[in-house]
């Protein structure tokens, strides 16, 4: 079958799958960059426990497949009356482990900020939270957009676990045409050409996100 | 006015400030001299809470900083809160600017009035504006650090000090990063403030600009003030043989 | 930018034509029966959490009335059960694997229908085999009846047989769609779903290891079913010996390996396959 005609049969699943996997990825990279934050203010803030219980966190999901959060969930809350639906189980998976990589992304840009800064912040009065709100997070945020950039687009690769769960996101989608028509390259080489597409847009959203901050 | 007794400071083994005795009155421009290491430096982080000392008391206006004796007889610390109450009353400027780099000179400058005193968003602005304008730089407000030079740079944090409205000014050798043709700027910027009732000490190896601006000049030597007098007195009649020496070499 | 997008987008455009087009190319002239015994091993694509056809067992042994099947085809072609690979893959895995070459045949709890044999070739069943409903104990449903209705939430496997028979039996049933047999399970059993629908044998494996929370309701979805090996169509040598193979097994010269097997996983002998023979 020619990949056209294939595509004006299947296309509009296409799409609805494409829209599924997108939204997961960006909603999940959004969640897992505060969570990323939090764990960030927990390790600088938090003490020495604090440290210690950031990172016991991320020797756990660090070392674990990401599939194993997202069946421990879906399969797991219903049994503690938390019965969310797939995407939302999934997402928060994704949230979790990759907070856990933000984090520590974050962390590496953390160092990368002059010492002095807190000086003058500690010289006009400023607040802990203040300090870390109005002069860490910002900087560390940004010097961060690189790694953030590759961070987000292996959540997006991991998106398609999700199928795993009921999902129906891009790969849920090239299994379904799969099972259902038998052609298994065209159905998996249209998604590899859209995860492509998405990938390439995030690592150009990020270069030009990176290029307009104004201040370095 | 600023009194300073029995100031004691280490770092670790290493004793930094041993007993140091110093008031400064009302309006009083002070300049701390001496070799590196001395511990003016110190001293000056001290002043203002930045480093912790180990023993001595720092008064302003009668207020004790910093600690409060507890029940045990042994010191405690402020709790943080009054802390950066405390600190309030005080500006500092430091060798490397330290300006937040991913702030504008006005965000640089109303940050403090903004968050640290809670003033209103308008009004910090306005604020900051009229003190960019003090120190000349109007045309500069929306430019970031980066797009500053070293003067305007320093400018800038000055700016910053006085948005707090601080009854002292912490002056740490502001112009020792600049290049020579930068200095003037600065040190008119100070010179203007000159006429103004509020307190500088000023951490210098500028000896000219000392004895223009300086009411008392203190030479510290070994964590302790060795000599302190009039500039005329310190930079013409010195009686210290190590203060004697280091300006032979200084000149 | 926006050419190095263009540029992405074109490169994998071409490389999956070049694998479409190689794969369609790759009909080749040898039969794979030739092949296999020149390699000396017979490579088979199956699922392993579809008990009790092909399942792993506590060993982590891959075990099964299908497994048990391959191997005495293996000894029919060397002399030796173990001659064999196992290629283990998920529900839709299977017919790229099959088109694809990687993998000479397959089993693995795979019903015949007549749109999938549009694409794969079968051999004739080697047992048959009904769809049944496994339901959670806890959700109270006596029939497929109950079933139907919307605060129900049936698991489905991802493929199209199993779309339409939930459409025809219970319409009005919330659908969750699997890739794998297990995940199925593990929805009944985490309360994900309230039932399932596999085959007849599977869901009765499933109740049994699990009888105080499982069980199969009466009845079958639809007529039964039948069970079948699985191969990439076109190649007449290779599908003849293996569908004469299975005829063998299952009404000719192997029935007795047959019949040992089927006692060894079902606890009975098969249906007898002539009706003059008395049955054993």
């Amino acid at each position: 079958m020619s990949y056209a005609r294939w595509f004006t049969i299947y296309g509009p699943s296409y799409l609805n799958a494409l829209g599924w996997t997108a939204l997961t990825a960006v909603l999940a990279s959004l969640g897992a960059v505060v969570w990323g934050c939090v764990l960030l203010l927990f390790r600088l803030a938090g003490g020495p426990w604090g440290a210690r219980g950031v990172d016991a966190y991320m020797q756990a999901f660090r070392n674990t497949p990401v599939l194993l959060p997202i069946y421990l969930i879906y399969f797991g809350f219903p049994l503690i009356g938390l019965p969310w639906p797939a995407v939302i189980c999934g997402g928060l998976a994704l949230v979790l482990q990759n907070g856990a990589y933000v984090s520590e992304i974050l962390r590496g840009s953390f160092k990368a900020i002059d010492r002095v800064q807190f000086d003058a912040a500690k010289s006009i009065g400023l607040s802990p939270w203040h300090t870390f709100r109005k002069i860490t997070l910002p900087q560390v945020l940004v010097y961060s957009i690189p790694s953030l950039g590759n961070q987000v687009v292996l959540l997006l690769k991991d998106t398609s676990l999700l199928s795993a769960i009921t999902v129906t996101e891009l790969t849920m989608q090239a299994k379904l045409l799969t099972e259902q028509t038998g052609a298994a390259y065209e159905a998996f080489m249209v998604v590899a050409i859209l995860y492509l597409i998405l990938v390439s847009g995030t690592e150009v959203l990020f270069r030009v996100a990176h290029r307009a901050v104004r201040w370095r | 006015m600023i009194e300073i007794r029995g100031l004691r400071k280490a770092f670790g083994s290493l004793a930094v400030l041993r007993d140091i005795d110093v008031d400064i009155a009302d309006g009083e421009v002070m300049a701390l001299i001496g070799r590196s290491g001395c511990g003016k430096t110190t001293l000056l982080r001290c002043i203002n809470f930045l480093e912790e000392y180990d023993a001595g008391e720092i008064r302003l206006d009668g207020q004790p900083l910093w600690y409060r004796p507890g029940a045990d007889s042994r010191r405690r610390r402020v709790p943080d809160q009054e802390a950066r109450r405390m600190r309030q009353q005080m500006g500092i400027v430091f060798q490397q600017y330290n300006l937040f780099p991913h702030m504008t000179a006005l965000e640089n400058v109303s940050l403090g009035p903004r968050f640290s005193q809670k003033v209103a968003a308008a009004e910090a602005e306005d604020l900051g504006r009229s003190l960019l304008a003090r120190v000349g730089l109007s045309d500069k407000v929306d430019a970031y650090p980066a797009h500053l030079s070293g003067g305007q740079q320093q400018r800038v944090a000055i700016a910053r000090a006085l948005a707090m409205r601080p009854k002292v000014l912490l002056l740490d050798e502001i112009t020792s990063a600049l290049d020579p043709e930068l200095v003037g700027e600065v040190e008119d910027v100070i010179r203007s403030l000159l006429s103004e009732p509020i307190m500088m000490v000023l951490v210098t190896h500028a000896l000219g600009f000392a004895r223009e601006v300086a009411h008392r000049i203190a030479y510290i030597a070994d964590g302790r003030i060795a000599e302190i007098g009039t500039p005329a007195e310190i930079l013409e009649q010195p009686s210290d043989p190590t203060l004697k020496d280091f300006l032979r070499r200084i000149r | 930018m926006r050419r190095g997008l263009l540029r992405y987008a074109l490169t994998a455009l071409g490389v999956s034509v070049l694998l479409a087009t190689a794969a369609q190319a790759g009909a080749q002239e040898k039969s794979r029966l030739d092949l296999v015994l020149e390699r000396g091993k017979l490579i088979v694509v199956t699922m392993s959490t579809a008990p009790p056809f092909a399942f792993t067992d506590e060993k982590g042994q891959l075990v099964g009335f299908d497994i048990d099947i391959v191997r005495l085809l293996t000894t029919a072609l060397f002399k030796d059960p173990n001659k064999v690979e196992f290629v283990i893959v998920t529900a839709e895995g299977r017919w790229p694997a099959i088109e694809s070459g990687r993998a000479d045949m397959g089993v693995g709890g795979t019903t015949v229908y007549p749109d999938r044999a549009v694409r794969v070739a079968f051999t004739r069943p080697f047992i048959d085999s009904g769809i049944s409903v496994l339901v959670s104990k806890k959700a109270g449903i006596r029939s497929v009846a109950d079933l139907n209705q919307e605060k129900h939430t049936v698991a489905n496997l991802n493929n199209p047989q199993m779309a339409d028979r939930a459409k025809r039996f219970f319409p009005r049933t919330k659908v969750l769609t699997f890739d794998t047999p297990s995940a199925q399970l593990l929805a009944v059993r985490s309360g994900r779903a309230q039932a399932l629908q596999i085959d007849t044998p599977t869901a009765e494996w499933w109740a049994h290891q699990n009888k105080e929370e499982l069980e199969v309701l009466p009845g079958f979805l639809g007529a039964s079913q039948n069970n079948a090996i699985y191969l990439k169509p076109g190649d007449f040598k290779w599908w003849q010996w293996l569908d004469t193979s299975v005829a063998e097994l299952r009404t000719g010269s192997w029935y007795p390996q047959y019949s040992d097997v089927y006692q060894k996983w079902f606890g009975k002998n098969p249906p007898p396959q002539k009706f003059y023979l008395p049955r054993q």
